[in-house]
């Protein structure tokens, strides 16, 4: 048995093993201390007080990560992009871990970089010499190809950051009107800084516990941001684009210090294209004056000279002191005011209304505006939309320079009457003729699409307004001021207005040419303003400047826009179109 | 009806006796239940910590464990087999396994495996044996053997105190060379645990205590990696990305767990944060998925194992099985040690040390010893039993009884009649 052996072991032994009581319960009072001891450790870690130590977890584990945030498009009103966003990345550094990984050792690396950036390799290197900062923007906004080749270098301590940026199809077509983002993809002009807000989004949020390598693990709370909405505009970009070209054609032929040409839908007030020359590349800004960026149309006041001469005799058939068959003597082609004098260039003797329109006459002019009273004068000024915004809310929008409080001589009323003692913008005249068009009702104009058609008010009597633009169709026929604006196959309404620009005691050597216009004059659908402002060469009135461009883009917009010709004898169209085209030389 | 009842009445008699009758179990049976559950428990936190490791290692992110379930069955296999070694084998044989230890630490040290910079492992076709794990259970059971033998030296003279106290020099070298400072430690603390309980002279006993320490120190203060382990522990925020990352992030897996724990799985600091999440910071996962209550749960299943250990080992003594009680305490105090200084590094108690939570870690070797080691605690408990059993039926008809009654309970012929080849021995 066992115990016999094990007595057989020890049998030389007196003194055999034995429980020794007090040696044995201290060491379970030690294994005992030493369980309690953990356990305690445990709950007091875990317990009593892990907020210093969850803390440091979430530290390394929590995290907010945004998604990237893309601007809204902004489109022309058949859906073509004008400024959409693109991925590109940022480059940056983290300069403390450049130094801690030496990464400045890697000398042909970091000239590499810097040859393919462009940058000096002198100042790249001063950009990371702090090891005290965290983070430097090395470039921003390089292709997707570049942050693949400067991936591929591997230097330590340079990173790359998606960001988006923004892009222009268009280019300069459309640079006025759309205007432009700056780095951080915030609006500087145009409708990018108007529409900002609604254009841009702010990323989604999300808090997550991320492992080691920085893998998602949990999705704790999430946030979704404000989603980006694009923008349609009432532009087309083929009119805009049409437009822009013949501009830049003629302030380049012409000589001109600049040019805008507003068109308009006259039934909605919508603008169709609105475009400025000098214009610049909104894709790329560097080294471009500012007078290139402003957006003339809606800035640029100017006295309109002749082109608002419809009015006088408009508030003059509204009165009621003229009729449609009232005829003016305007012999000799020069009276006194006060102590001014009005003059023609030369005695157009007695003229009808359509003559005195055809043939521009001040003095016509004058003497209706002079027999109504000055208030209902002005009022026809006010409803015309000349005086005031035109509802387009463009940034720096001008509202024209006119002087209620000015106590308004005789004279003046009568400069009035042809286009000086006030200035406009060529939205507000496009405005006006715009409401010609639209049988005298006033709308406001628009240049984002509107949900609802905006509400019209109703200025003039139907039956004026179409006389008016029956009158207006003879500028543009034989013995008026601007055949060359005329349009094969269409009817075409329309006035010259040449100003000269004033300057400090008086009025200069400068000229703004403007002519306005609708057609088809039958049942007007466009209205277009075209403003030469300052031509540089031997031409200087706007039959001669204004009226050929005119001719060219209400043509183009009137084809590209379906718009059925109304001219009697199209069947000869041919020899007409020659005989325009001929005149628009 | 009533006939049903009638004949289920003597089955459930039946039952209720097989249930009650503690007579007819001749095994430790909360003992077993409490190994079971650590290894469950350790399986569970096994393969949950080491899913991410695994997945990015292997691309299988149940490569660990299906590992850890195979040296489990390797563990539970190597278990049943000890329990059929009578304890008089260990009696005789001691010194001849403390012999095959010694010469395959040295076998190690000239072919051994060198990974991580330490030569700790002999590879034997695909197997590689960590020969400080058997190292560890044979030392013990030398001593136990020893302090049987030289039982008035040891207690009487300084002689017989150091002689113990020489071999384990021996291993502590073999040991020190691999370099495996942690077995080390645990063999000293063992051995010290022994002589006191043993009954060695206290004056003898704390000039080794103190000695011991010193020895400690130096050694640490030898090699830098220990010093900087160290200081790290002190003060380990002081550089939490350098020397101080694993006590770190450790602490803050403990931090997430609260009371309840983030729930099995969920672990936060297993995703590579923390290294050796299934080895050596095992107890960080289970803290942090199971909370304090697992951690609680799992001190508390060692600690009875612990002493019930110490109370076999008393029990022995008492019995007059005095090799079988020494072994009972070293077996109960490595295991205290080895659960103090794996829960108290992960916990930022101690210095870091590489030492495996009985039953629980991953980790073959030491998995497959320390399940040897409880078969063994329930082997030396067996025969007490049976022993208890002869004292109470007196010596001549014990041996009929012993028979008798294993044929009313079938489960424990086996052990029973092993138990007679190791008396007829």
């Amino acid at each position: 048995m066992v115990t016999r052996q094990v007595k057989t072991n020890k049998k030389n032994s007196e003194n055999k093993p034995q429980f020794r009581q007090w040696r044995f319960w201290l060491v379970v009072g030690v294994v005992i201390s030493v369980f309690t001891g953990l356990a305690a450790r445990a709950a007091y870690i875990q317990v009593i007080d892990p907020d210093q130590l969850v803390k440091q977890g979430d530290n390394r584990t929590l995290r907010v990560r945004h998604s990237a945030a893309h601007r809204g498009m902004i489109m022309d009103r058949n859906g073509v992009e004008l400024a959409v966003s693109i991925p590109v990345q940022a480059i940056y550094a983290d300069p403390k871990i450049v130094h801690d990984k030496e990464g400045l050792q890697q000398t042909k690396r970091w000239q590499a970089l810097a040859e393919v950036l462009g940058q000096d390799y002198e100042k790249l290197i001063d950009k990371v010499s702090n090891p005290q900062r965290r983070f430097v923007y090395i470039q921003r906004q390089v292709s997707t190809a570049m942050a693949d080749y400067v991936k591929q270098l591997k230097i330590p301590g340079i990173y790359l950051r998606e960001e988006s940026r923004r892009y222009y199809p268009t280019g300069e077509v459309s640079a006025h009107v759309v205007g432009f983002t700056g780095v951080d993809d915030d609006g500087l002009e145009g409708i990018e800084k108007l529409y900002n807000e609604y254009l841009t989004s702010t990323p989604d949020k999300r808090v997550i516990r991320r492992d080691r390598v920085g893998r998602q693990v949990e999705l704790l709370d999430e946030e979704k941001g404000k989603q980006a909405q694009d923008i349609t505009l009432t532009l087309d970009q083929r009119v805009q684009a049409m437009v822009y070209r013949e501009l830049k054609e003629a302030v380049q032929y012409l000589k001109a210090t600049s040019g805008s040409i507003v068109v308009t839908d006259v039934h909605t007030g919508e603008i169709l294209a609105m475009v400025n020359s000098p214009s610049f590349n909104p894709n790329n800004r560097s080294n471009v004056s500012s007078h290139r960026i402003r957006n003339r149309a809606a800035t640029d006041a100017f006295e309109p000279g002749s082109s608002v001469k419809p009015l006088a005799v408009l508030s003059a058939l509204e009165f009621g002191v003229a009729e449609l068959d009232t005829v003016i003597d305007t012999a000799p082609g020069r009276m006194r005011i006060g102590g001014s004098f009005v003059s023609d260039p030369r005695n157009y003797g007695e003229l009808d209304l359509t003559g005195i329109i055809q043939k521009s006459s001040n003095m016509g002019t004058s003497k209706l505006a002079l027999q109504v009273p000055k208030e209902h004068l002005l009022d026809t000024y006010y409803a015309m939309g000349l005086i005031g915004d035109t509802g387009t809310q463009l940034l720096g929008e001008s509202e024209g320079i006119f002087n209620e409080a000015r106590r308004w001589s005789k004279f003046e009323l009568a400069t009035l009457s042809f286009g000086y003692g006030l200035s406009v913008t060529s939205l507000q005249l496009a405005r006006m003729y715009s409401t010609l068009g639209n049988g005298g009702v006033k709308l406001p104009l628009s240049i984002v699409k509107r949900a609802e058609p905006a509400e019209g008010e109703r200025v003039i009597s139907q039956q004026y307004a179409k006389a008016i633009i029956n009158m207006m169709e003879s500028v543009t026929q034989e013995g008026g001021t601007a055949t060359k604006a005329a349009v094969a196959g269409y009817r075409v309404a329309g006035k010259t207005g040449t100003s000269q620009k004033a300057v400090p005691g008086g009025y200069g050597e400068e000229y703004v040419n403007i002519f306005a216009g609708v057609a088809p004059a039958s049942d007007p659908q466009i209205a277009v303003v075209v403003l030469i402002n300052e031509p540089g060469g031997d031409l200087y009135h706007s039959g001669d400047t204004a009226a050929p461009v005119f001719s060219k883009v209400m043509a183009g917009a009137l084809q590209m826009l379906n718009v059925a010709p109304d001219a009697r004898g199209v069947s000869s169209l041919a020899k007409t179109s020659n005989s325009v085209g001929g005149a628009g030389r | 009806m009533s006939i049903a009842t009638v004949n289920q009445a003597p089955i459930l008699q039946k039952i209720f006796s097989q249930k009650h009758d503690t007579q007819a179990r001749h095994y430790d049976l909360p003992l077993l239940l409490i190994a079971l559950a650590l290894l469950s428990i350790g399986l569970v936190i096994v393969t949950s910590a080491s899913m991410p490791v695994a997945t990015r290692l292997f691309d299988n992110p149940f490569h660990f464990a299906f590992r850890h379930v195979v040296y489990m069955g390797i563990a539970v296999t190597a278990a049943l087999v000890t329990l059929q070694i009578p304890m008089y084998w260990w009696r005789v044989s001691n010194g001849w396994l403390l012999l095959s230890v010694i010469a395959i630490l040295i076998a190690i040290l000239l072919v051994g495996r060198t990974v991580n910079g330490s030569t700790r492992w002999l590879a034997i076709g695909p197997i590689s044996i960590q020969a400080a794990e058997p190292a560890k259970l044979f030392l013990f059971c030398y001593l136990a053997g020893y302090l049987v033998r030289r039982y008035e030296e040891v207690t009487e003279n300084l002689k017989g105190f150091i002689k113990p106290l020489a071999v384990f020099f021996v291993l502590a070298l073999l040991l020190l060379k691999q370099p495996d400072f942690g077995t080390v430690i645990v063999m000293f603390t063992t051995t010290l645990g022994l002589l006191f309980l043993a009954g060695a002279k206290l004056w003898q006993f704390f000039g080794l205590v103190l000695t011991g320490i010193c020895a400690v120190v130096a050694l640490v203060m030898f090699e830098e990696y220990r010093m900087k382990r160290v200081t790290a522990f002190l003060d380990p925020w002081a550089d939490p990305f350098g020397s101080g990352y694993q006590l770190t992030q450790s602490l803050m897996a403990y931090g997430r767990g609260d009371l309840f724990g983030q729930g099995l799985g969920n672990s936060l600091q297993k995703l590579e944060f923390l290294p050796e999440a299934h080895t050596d910071f095992i107890a960080a996962v289970l803290a942090e998925e199971m909370g304090f209550a697992g951690i609680i749960l799992v001190l508390g299943l060692l600690l009875a194992l612990v002493l019930k250990a110490l109370r076999l080992g008393n029990k022995a003594i008492q019995n007059d099985r005095a090799f079988e009680g020494y072994f009972a305490y070293g077996i109960g105090i490595w295991f205290c040690f080895q659960t103090m200084v794996n829960i108290g590094a992960s916990a930022g108690m101690l210095p870091t040390k590489g030492l495996t939570l009985p039953l629980v870690s991953y980790g073959g070797n030491s998995l497959i010893i320390m399940t040897m080691a409880v078969a063994i605690l329930v082997r030396i408990d067996f025969e007490l039993r049976v022993d208890g059993l002869q004292a109470l039926r007196g010596g001549s008809q014990a041996k009929k009884t012993v028979k008798a009654k294993s044929t009313k309970a079938p489960k424990k012929k086996k052990k029973a009649s092993s138990k007679e080849v190791a008396s007829d021995d």
